[in-house]
């Protein structure tokens, strides 16, 4: 009898492999990174790389403006590391490396042996030595006009209206000498798109580096006329100035609700509710909300049953604003639901008695934790909310139907009235309790034109 | 399940009759055979009772198809049923079973670049990580076969196609870690190991099964049998509306199973094969 039994042991043990997966590591790790060959001109300092938490990091001596660079490299990883796979649907090729610019990271995962995705960057590190370090506008007070210094870009907002074109005079603290050709202040911004230029010459190299300075709204895309992807599955709101620097949406390759519509010779961003059948993955059917949002979203597979854990809230943001206000009109979906939990993960939808309402917030937040900011609603520890508004569109309220600009003011909490913020965060769904999946399938909240109010 | 040991019921009842019987045959030496005789067939329908346990579940197939890094966890559960036998010549034998029988397996394993696709709401995605699963299939399995015997009068092989009726499906995994991927192969997000993805395949499972049948039988007393078998299924467990993989899974499994017969009908007049 137990002969038997051992050939259909042996059988099934056929089919087995010996490894066990509980076995298997869940590290990832660059090992080693060697340049082997790069751009002529440009100057790296190869004795200089370092490698710390899978970021490669390499000191950059000379060679700016001679971009873009490519280096060929040679990249080990551990023993543990199954793949290394792109993060978009660029091609991923370690082995020949092209940096468009000093400030762009290659970016990629790393994946574990049990398959767990670990970030990997290669960035270039900038020398010191053609920098500007302070941007003091003259002809406006800082109540009226704030500046941020990213990368080689000097961002002037205006806090109060203005109109065009506008003279920013500044001074400018800086090392290396300034490029004949390059603007000087006084600057004249004929328009939201004109940028000014001024490249420093580094005095120990001579290395060049090249400053854009350009006036922007307070927060950049919120006249949501720039979208990537248009016209694909991938539509998004474009991200400007970076990924969790601007808005963002909670498009995947699930529920794409937040899109462009034509308004006021431009676009508008339609945030819509749609019910997502994910019964093929055993989750059922969720009744999703269209959302646009300060802050990045990340996709985590995990919480496709929990979305606020995929919405981080918050951009930087240092200013004290009284209101937003913003061109909105809302109408709610006929029928009001629950996507209920039916199981350990799954869901099955009810009707609920009442109307859908859409919601747009904004809170001005002080962060005070180590690291960065990771918001998604519920307080944070380290976190402290400044001031808040809330506006809520109320589906039985036909009125809403229409176009209408709407202002949300900020109250502030006294006790932190000496505080100042160093994030936005401002949300539009379209449906209030989406993250609870309740809502009416074709809610609709229109927005254009959010404007900070100072 | 308590129903289930009714089954025993007469199982207990013959042997007790056997024993009697096998006395009585001693004391009057005769030689009576229960086997099938070389020279002269009886054509007599055996009825008899089984016992058994069966080690397996769904395999993607073709076989390319199973992970590199896969480790089943078989469960075992008896299985129980009768067998209805006829012999049709000296060697060959038609035979026909109903089993009640749970076929239950876990299994982890290293998934790399699995596509789900899903037509009717539009998903589609790949999965590249580590994921637990788990299979439940309780059902009433039907096999006719045929059997031949051997010259030594002990081994047989034996051949043929069963149905199922699937009473209850449990088919659940549990992504453990990992990522997904559109299916451009675009990475989509992780899976995080704190907060795991369980997916519940149970309710798109279909209710019935068939597929072939293959198997070694060995006499190892005058009424007792051991039985090695082999079935693979020929269609998917899910329903034919819910077709998510690029793969098909089918049943497979192997079984062991110990029968006793009970009784041998012997109809008058009874041969249709002459």
């Amino acid at each position: 009898m137990r002969k038997y039994y051992g050939i259909l042991l042996l059988a099934l043990g056929i089919l087995s492999s010996c490894e066990k997966v509980s076995k298997l590591s869940d590290d990832a790790r660059i090992a080693s990174f060697t340049i082997i060959d790069q751009t002529e001109g440009v100057i790296l300092d190869k004795e200089g790389i370092t490698i710390n938490n899978n970021v490669v990091t390499i000191p950059l001596d000379y060679g700016r403006k001679l971009f873009p660079l490519t280096i060929k490299a040679n990249m080990k990883f551990s023993s543990t590391t199954d793949d290394v796979i792109s993060v978009d649907e660029t091609p991923l090729n370690l082995k020949e490396i092209t940096f468009n610019d000093v400030y762009t990271p290659q970016t990629f995962y790393l994946i574990s042996e049990s398959g767990v995705p670990h970030l990997g960057q290669i960035i270039l590190k900038d020398k010191n030595n053609a920098d500007i370090t302070n941007f003091h506008i003259t002809n406006y007070t800082e109540e009226e006009v704030g500046v941020t210094i990213h990368d080689n870009n000097i961002r002037i907002n205006f806090k109060v209206d203005f109109d065009w074109p506008v003279t920013i005079e500044a001074e400018i603290t800086r090392n290396g000498k300034v490029k004949i050709g390059s603007a000087e202040s006084p600057f004249i911004f004929s328009g939201p798109n004109d940028k000014k230029q001024i490249t420093l010459i580094a005095e120990d190299n001579q290395d060049e580096r090249v400053w854009n300075i350009q006036v922007v709204p307070t927060i950049e895309n919120s006249n949501f006329e720039s979208w990537i992807n248009v016209g694909t599955s991938k539509i998004n709101i474009d991200p400007t100035p970076g990924i969790g620097l601007g808005w963002a949406t909670a498009n995947n390759s699930f529920v794409q609700g937040t899109t462009p519509v034509p308004y006021q010779n431009g676009y508008a961003a339609q945030l819509q509710t749609g019910i997502q059948n994910l019964s093929g993955l055993g989750i059922g059917e969720l009744i999703t909300a269209g959302t646009i949002f300060t802050g990045y979203f990340k996709m985590n597979i995990s919480a496709l049953s929990n979305p606020p854990l995929m919405t981080y809230f918050g951009i930087p943001f240092i200013m004290r604003p009284k209101s937003i206000s913003i061109d909105a009109k809302y109408e709610a979906g006929v029928k009001f639901q629950q996507s209920e939990k039916v199981g350990q993960n799954s869901y099955k939808i009810k009707d609920l008695a009442g109307t859908d309402q859409g919601r747009i917030w904004v809170e001005l937040l002080r962060w005070e934790g180590n690291g960065n900011l990771e918001y998604h609603g519920d307080p944070v520890e380290g976190l402290k909310v400044l001031g808040k508004g809330e506006m809520i569109f109320d589906g039985a309220n036909t009125a809403l139907r229409n176009w209408n600009n709407h202002t949300i003011p900020i109250i502030y909490d006294n006790k932190y009235k000496d505080l100042e913020p160093t994030h936005i965060s401002i949300v539009m769904t379209s449906s209030r309790q989406g993250d609870l999946f309740i809502g009416a399938k074709g809610s609709t909240l229109t927005v254009d034109n959010v404007v900070v109010n100072f | 399940m308590k129903l289930i040991y009714l089954l025993f019921v007469p199982l207990f009842c013959t042997l007790n009759t056997v024993a009697r019987d096998r006395n009585q045959l001693k004391s009057t030496k005769t030689t009576s055979a229960d086997t099938i005789s070389d020279e002269q067939v009886e054509y007599r329908f055996a009825l008899g009772v089984q016992l058994g346990t069966d080690i397996g579940g769904a395999i993607p197939f073709p076989f390319s198809n199973v992970p590199d890094v896969f480790n089943p966890y078989p469960k075992l559960s008896p299985s129980l049923g009768a067998k209805l036998t006829f012999p049709v010549t000296s060697k060959w034998t038609l035979g026909a079973e109903v089993t009640y029988k749970k076929v239950s397996i876990d299994a982890d394993a290293r998934i790399d670049n699995q596509r789900f696709h899903d037509d009717k709401n539009n998903v589609i995605s790949r999965f590249c990580g580590s994921a637990e699963m788990s299979m439940d299939f309780t059902m009433l399995e039907v096999p006719l076969y045929f059997k031949y015997t051997f010259k030594n009068q002990k081994d047989r092989i034996l051949a043929g196609l069963y149905g199922a009726w699937i009473i209850n499906a449990k088919f659940r995994n549990t992504v453990t870690k990992g990522y997904m991927m559109t299916d451009d192969k675009v990475y989509n997000g992780s899976i995080d190991p704190g907060n795991p993805l369980h997916i519940n395949f149970s309710n798109i499972l279909d209710s019935w099964d068939m597929g072939m049948i293959v198997g070694y039988e060995r006499q190892l007393f005058p009424r007792i049998e051991l039985g090695l078998r082999f079935s693979c299924g020929f269609k998917d467990i899910f329903k034919p509306s819910n077709q998510y993989f690029d793969y098909k899974m089918l049943h497979m499994r192997g079984t062991l199973v110990l029968s006793y017969n009970l009784f041998n009908i012997k109809p008058p007049k009874l041969n249709p094969f002459k």
